[in-house]
């Protein structure tokens, strides 16, 4: 019992730190996509 | 309180791991998310959008136009690859299951709604945003017009779940999964053509767009861009209306039951049948084409893909009959948009290997007759009956813009070449029909023979063309009548 508890935890924490780690990755894209149109932006209007 | 709070945060977490991980997960990776190579996908194509329009616009069109583009491709996304069906028997089974209060539940899908729409709808507007905000030189446009893109996908993600979930009340469970089958693709070809005009609208003002500045005024986008630039009071009073409209509606249409109807068909009777009773004598290859007929129309998998290939050459034909095409071309021009299907039909069967049910594959794997000869037979049978619909969805186009009497001399040749083609087409299915699952897609990689085809389909439509305008509807007629001999004569061969 108390080792399917602990499967069960490890298992959910590994999902909580995959998310963190998507959302990190995410977080990462966004910059990315901000770069390019104040870019563009500048470059057009000067 | 506290037990509900927990229950929310561990409903969220399952349904965005599902959201995020869920695809990724169901094809054997682990570690790897969808969302992340999405937004980012769709981020860049949004910024070269708004890029190309940002020169030569001013800032009312483009603010409503990079609004518009946005919010379809996020909804686009957000009502199909992120939300996907088979999560919703799982939903079923592991929450209802559990003493979660209904209200919890509606807060946490929500919310999850939320989460997603921002994560997703909100990635990809950040570059139309910047631009939008250097367009107009105001600070606070960039994070109202991400707002506005989540608020917008959210609501139009909302009004098709709802109106899904009318058809599924009125009409079953079924017919609503082909209504939002029908619908995504309808976006997806629609998409394509409103973005290429949308572009020259951008650019060229909103007259050169079908229904003018009346119907583009009539959008929601633009009712949206309106209100955040220049905060108008009749856009906010609409901006308002739309948001608590769509909210009463999501509220209304979420306690319909779904009607239950038993999926057994109790006759077989119709047109289709009796076409299939009467070309095909052999009651095994008989009850094989009807199977494949029905598969090709019912098959999930294969309709998402299939529609959305047979949408864009149909969007691409009707862009260049908007755009000015001489009349004494017109004839040719129409020629090849009535050869199109068949010529993209071996393209089209590359993605026939697969289907949802897959596992049952074994039912026509038992068979004596080698089974992937008999799949080409059937196929040969299904798809000279699948192309007559198109052909005279086609015929109505091309009556509008030419005689009757020379549109259906047209109609009738392109139907008969394409019957006489059809063992052709049929050889290009490549092992066997519906037997993989979906998530085990290999792309093609040999792409010669529909090429090829294509090709070859392209150089008879001139033919086409040469002999309606020398023998006019007789040369069609005699066309139909060979080409239904040959398929019909190899459709009774054993």
């Amino acid at each position: 019992m108390e080792d399917r508890d602990r499967d069960s935890g490890s298992a959910s924490s590994t999902s909580t730190r995959g998310l963190r780690l998507e959302l990190r990755s995410l977080l990462l894209v966004y910059a990315a996509l901000t770069v390019l149109p104040l870019l563009t932006g500048f470059a057009c209007q000067g | 309180m506290k037990l509900r709070r927990r229950q929310t945060r561990a409903l969220l977490e399952a349904w965005l791991i599902q959201a995020l991980f869920g695809k990724s997960r169901r094809a054997g990776q682990s570690g790897s998310g969808s969302l992340t190579p999405a937004v980012f996908t769709q981020g860049f194509v949004s910024w070269v959008f708004a890029a190309l329009a940002f020169e030569g616009s001013s800032p009312r069109p483009f603010m409503a136009g990079t609004l518009a583009f946005v919010v379809l491709l996020a909804t686009g996304a957000l009502i199909g690859e992120l939300d996907d069906d088979r999560e919703r028997p799982a939903d079923r089974d592991f929450v209802g299951a559990t003493p979660t209060l209904r209200r919890t539940v509606l807060v946490a899908r929500w919310l999850r709604q939320g989460i997603v729409s921002l994560l997703f709808a909100g990635g990809i507007a950040i570059a139309p945003a910047i631009l939008s905000g250097f367009k107009t030189q105001n600070l606070v446009v960039p994070p109202l017009f991400v707002l506005a893109t989540c608020v917008l996908s959210t609501g139009a993600t909302i009004l098709f779940a709802s109106a899904t979930r009318l058809v599924a009340a009125l009409l079953g469970g079924d017919r609503a999964t082909s209504f939002s089958t029908v619908v995504r693709a309808l976006l997806l070809g629609g998409g394509f053509v409103a973005m290429l005009l949308g572009l020259r609208a951008m650019l060229g003002g909103s007259e050169v767009f079908p229904g003018g500045r009346s119907l583009l005024e009539a959008l929601p986008t633009t009712w949206f861009a309106d209100a955040i630039r220049t905060a108008d009071l009749t856009a906010l009073l609409l901006v308002v209306a739309f948001c608590g409209a769509t909210l009463l509606l999501g509220l209304v249409t979420a306690q319909l039951p779904e009607r239950s109807r038993s999926s057994a068909k109790t006759s077989m009777g119709g047109l289709t049948p009796a076409a299939i009773r009467t070309l095909v004598k052999d009651p095994q290859r008989r009850g094989l084409a009807a199977f494949t007929l029905d598969m090709l129309v019912r098959e999930r998998s294969f309709r998402l893909r299939a529609l959305p290939l047979l949408g864009l050459p149909a969007a691409a034909a009707l862009l260049a009959l908007r755009s000015d095409v001489e009349a004494s071309r017109l004839p040719t021009m129409l020629a090849l948009v009535h050869q199109l299907p068949a010529a993209y039909l071996p393209f089209l069967l590359l993605f026939v290997p697969y289907a949802e049910n897959a596992r049952a594959s074994w039912l026509v794997a038992l068979r004596l007759e080698d089974p992937e000869r008999a799949y080409r037979r059937s196929f040969e049978v299904a798809l000279g009956l699948l192309i007559l619909p198109v052909q005279a969805l086609l015929l109505v186009v091309d009556a509008s813009l030419l005689s009757f009497e020379a549109a259906l001399g047209t109609t009738l040749g392109a139907v008969g070449i394409a019957w006489a083609s059809m063992s052709v087409i049929a050889s290009t299915v490549r092992g066997l029909a519906f037997s993989i699952d979906p998530d085990e897609l290999e792309v093609p990689s040999d792409f010669s023979a529909p090429i090829g085809f294509a090709l070859a389909m392209t150089v008879l439509s001139f033919a086409l063309a040469a002999l309606q305008r020398s023998a006019g509807l007789m040369g069609g007629l005699a066309l139909f009548v060979a080409g239904g001999a040959l398929w019909a004569a190899r459709a009774r061969s054993t």
